[in-house]
Formats: C-alpha cells, structure tokens, sequence
C-alpha cells in the first residue's frame, strides 16, 4: 500500500477526433457538402493531458486551476477512472469519485421518487443503498409532497435541488469535484454549501477543478495551475493563484490587447 | 469479460431495476401501455398470415403459427443486432459518469430486450389457441432455444456496441444486412424442398435460420435438426471467445470513443 491516494506519473490521454477537411463552414456551403460525401473528414488524436506527474497525500486538498479547455475536467475524468491513460503510470488507492454530471439519467417522465431510484442505481448503490437515502433526499430537497410527480412538472430550481440532493449522498475516499456546485435560492444555497463543506470534509483527499481562486483559496491546501494540458505550476494555494493571474490570465489579455492595437492599426 | 459478466450478474440490481423503471416510465402516459407491443406484430402476423399462405400455397393452419412463432422470435433477434452498435453512444454519460461497466449496459438492454420478447410471447399463444396446436413435452426445447438467442446477445451487443462505437459505418452496414436477412430467412415462407429456390439450398448457411429453427420448430412439433444444434453451438462459444479477445483489448478505449 503506496502513502499516497493518488501517484500520477507522466500520465497523457490523447483523445481521438474527426475534424471536418474545412473550418470555415459558411463560407463555402458547397464545399461542406462534397467534403461530407467524399468523407474528407479526418480522424486525429489529439493530446489532452501532457505528462502529468503529481501526488495527493491523505487529507490533502487539491485545486486545479485553469482556463476552459485546459484540461481539468479530463483529468478528474482520468482520475475517476472513467478515461484509460493513453501512457504514464497511475496509482489511485480507495475509491474516487466524482461529481461530474449531476443531472445525469433524471427521467422526465418519472416521479421525484422514481428518478432517486434510477440516479441512485446508476450511480452504482445498491437497492438498499437507495433505500436508505430515500428520506434523506426528500427531506433535503424539500419536496414535500411533490416528490410523488413527475419531474416534468418541476420548476428549474426544483429539480436543481432533487439532483442536488441524491448526487451528494456519495461517501468516497477521494472526492472529484468539477466545480462547486451551488443550488437554488439563497436560503437553499447556503444548505447546498454546508453539504458540499461536509462532503469535503468526509472525504480523505479532495481534487478540485475550479475557475474560482477564492473558493479554491478556502478549500484547497495546494494547487495546480493547468494550462493546455500540462501542469505548469504546482505549490500553495496562493502562490498558484498568483502565477495563474501573473502567466495565464495576464497572458490572455495581453495577446487580446495585441490584437485590439492591430485592429485599429489595420 | 466473463469476470465482468459474473460480477454484473451478482450486482444485478442497476440492469434489472433501472430497465423496468424506464419500461414502465414509457408506457406510463399511454392508455393501452405496454399492450402496444402486441399491436404491430399482431397486425402484421394477421394480415400477412392470410395474405402470404395462399402465396405459399399452404393451408391457414399450418402457415400462421409458423409466421407467428417465427415473426415474434426474428423480432427478439434483429431487435438485439439492430440496437447494438449504437447502445454505447446512446448511454454515454452513464459510461462518463464512471459507476458503469460495459458488461451491465449490455445485460440491461438483453433484459430489455427479452421484456418486450416476453410481451409479444401473448400472439404466439394466440395464435396456438385459435389454430389448436398442441405443444408437447419436446416444445420444452424451445425455452433452450430462446436461452441460447439470450446468451449469445450478450456477445453480440458487446462486440458490436464496442465496434459500432468506433466505427459509426457499422450501424448502417447492420441495418442493410439485417432488412435483407429477414427475406432470405424463412419467415414468411416455409422452407421445403424446391421452395426457396437457390435459398433453399444456401439455408444451411444462415445463421439466423438455425437460431430461428431452435425456437420454432419444437413448438411446431418438428425435430431441431442436428446441424442446427450444431451451428449454433459453435457460434455461441466462439462468438463468446472472440469477444473476449475484443473485450480485453478494446473496452477500455470506449468512453473515449462514445
């Protein structure tokens, strides 16, 4: 048994894509069509995650830091042992799981109670499992009564907070967060933090993908800076906070700057 | 993927439950329910029994129960070819979510499958009643029949759902085949000599035929014919063998690929 929950060596994912022969779709409309019947579309792989080394130790708290695309959420999915790395070494010791969908498999035409049987099923408890939770869910949501109709008839803010609900009755060694989940009205919100705080707190070692450096701040004992699927930074929270803002943040606008000068320039 | 298969077989809650959850959620809103299952194979068996026994040439009670027993059973099967090339992409983001193995999605679309199978089950009875056919202690080989088409889905949604998932050309290719397989499989004529022409003597290779005939000719008190017995045989556990080799190779890979 390794002293660390996660071990991650060089880990890379590529991803295999079909990339249509021409980017600029409208602009030659008849282009588009003789690309698709002579199947000019080209299969690539495309490489996600770039030699990605790092530890979590026990009781340590994780945030990945980044812009979109670089690669978090395929990290947390990597981790989760949902994608097969494409190369490198991978070690996870307990279980991991991770929040990545909670909307996954609501059935619209289903009851309230119905869809905490299907999610909970799906999200690979027992039928007893379910059972146990089912009061617990109810009650947390606040449904009341209305838990016996179907979700079709549920307002936006219902539903957010049924699926809420039955996603966080997990209970896993290393918890994979894909950005801090918030539900509902104010009231609602703050019981949808303190679940997630004690989510977190339950859990022995959390990976936090977020865009946020203030909750990351909060939660998160070391981060990672990601950027294009490598990591490019990792130590404290706020040293990663400062070297995202400094590098990647500060890089974007510049580059969007540059392109405003020649603009005007052109 | 037997280890899988075994272990999806002892945690059997997610395929089973889920699959009669959804089913019911599906007719729930309609007011015949699942009932309109039987109303497109009874139309089709009633109108075509007529039809096609005086193009055969056989008499009522002779042809329907053979299109019944034989129209309901094709339906199980092509049912299951047909939807396993895409069944992995239809379920991606349980496949996304993580908790799933590949071996439960595929039990929960057999059991899905055999529901409907078990449903339509009501014409073949039907038809029996009306028509007077007496099953014996030997129609009792059927159920083994219908167990072998139920095993031997499991290696074909499997390896068709983990091919079709890489190669979108296959489910296209599958429904080509299978429209043709439907003619040349004797379904809506019976196969004697000379009928069938040039298929009635190529019908030894068709696959589809001895699956069939396993099922349809117990209940119609005709004997499986040996090499029936014997083709199927070979199919199921060299189709199990294959996949396995597809398995271990290639399910990993499919979460990227859906």
């Amino acid at each position: 048994m390794s002293k660390f929950l996660i071990e991650a060596e060089d880990v890379c994912l590529d991803v295999p894509v079909y990339q249509p022969a021409m980017r600029k779709l409208l602009s030659e409309p008849t282009r588009f069509l003789s690309d698709l019947y002579l199947s000019r579309s080209r299969r690539k792989a495309i490489r996600l995650l770039d030699s990605i080394s790092f530890t979590l130790s026990p009781g340590e708290r994780i945030g990945l830091i980044g812009s979109n695309g670089a690669g978090k959420s395929t990290l947390l999915r990597v981790l989760g042992g949902v994608y097969p790395s494409s190369g490198g070494k991978l070690a996870v010791n307990g279980t991991a799981k991770g929040l990545f969908n909670i909307q996954l498999g609501m059935n619209a035409e289903g009851t309230g109670l119905e869809n905490i049987y299907l999610r909970g099923l799906q999200m690979g408890m027992s039928l007893n499992d379910v059972r146990e939770i089912v009061e617990g869910v109810v009650e947390f949501s606040e449904l009341g009564d209305d838990i016996a109709l179907p979700v079709s008839t549920y307002s936006t803010g219902m539903l957010l907070r049924l699926a809420f609900a039955i996603s966080t009755m997990i209970e896993p060694d290393i918890l994979l967060l894909d950005e801090w989940i918030g539900a509902g009205d104010a009231r609602f919100k703050q019981k949808a933090q303190d679940r997630m705080n004690q989510l977190v707190d339950k859990s022995r070692g959390l990976v936090l993908a977020t865009h946020n450096p203030r909750l990351m701040k909060k939660l998160c004992s070391r981060g990672l800076v990601l950027s294009a699927g490598k990591i490019v930074f990792d130590g404290p929270v706020d040293a990663a906070n400062e070297y995202y803002d400094e590098n990647i943040v500060a890089n974007k606008t510049r580059i969007s700057v540059v392109k405003n000068v020649q603009g005007k320039t052109a | 993927m037997f280890r899988d298969f075994l272990e999806s077989f002892r945690k059997n809650e997610y395929w089973t439950y889920s699959t009669w959850l959804k089913f019911g959620l599906k007719y729930r809103k309609t007011s015949l329910g699942p009932l309109w299952l039987l109303v497109s194979p009874a139309l089709f068996v009633a109108f075509l029994g007529y039809l096609f026994s005086s193009v055969n040439g056989r008499p009522l009670d002779v042809f329907m129960p053979h299109l019944a027993v034989g129209f309901i059973t094709w339906t199980l099967i092509s049912g299951i070819i047909n939807t396993s090339a895409v069944i992995f992409q239809a379920r991606r983001s349980e496949i996304l979510q993580g908790e799933m193995r590949l071996t439960d999605l595929v039990l929960a679309e057999t059991f899905s499958g055999f529901l409907h199978y078990l449903h339509q089950l009501v014409i073949i009875v039907v038809v029996f009643v009306l028509f007077k056919i007496v099953p014996d202690l030997y129609s009792l080989v059927s159920l083994v029949g219908v167990a072998l088409i139920l095993l031997n889905s499991l290696w074909i949604t499997l390896a068709l759902g983990i091919l079709g998932a890489r190669y979108r050309d296959l489910v296209e290719m599958i429904s080509a085949v299978m429209r043709l397989a439907f003619f040349i499989t004797p379904i809506i004529w019976i196969p004697v000599d000379g009928a069938g022409g040039v298929l009635g003597a190529f019908l030894v290779f068709n696959p589809f035929y001895h699956f069939l005939d396993l099922v349809r000719a117990p209940l119609l008190g005709a004997q499986v014919a040996p090499i029936s017995w014997i083709v199927v045989l070979t199919i199921t556990v060299t189709g199990l063998l294959v996949t396995q080799l597809l398995y271990k190779r290639s399910s990993r890979l499919v979460p990227l690929w859906v």
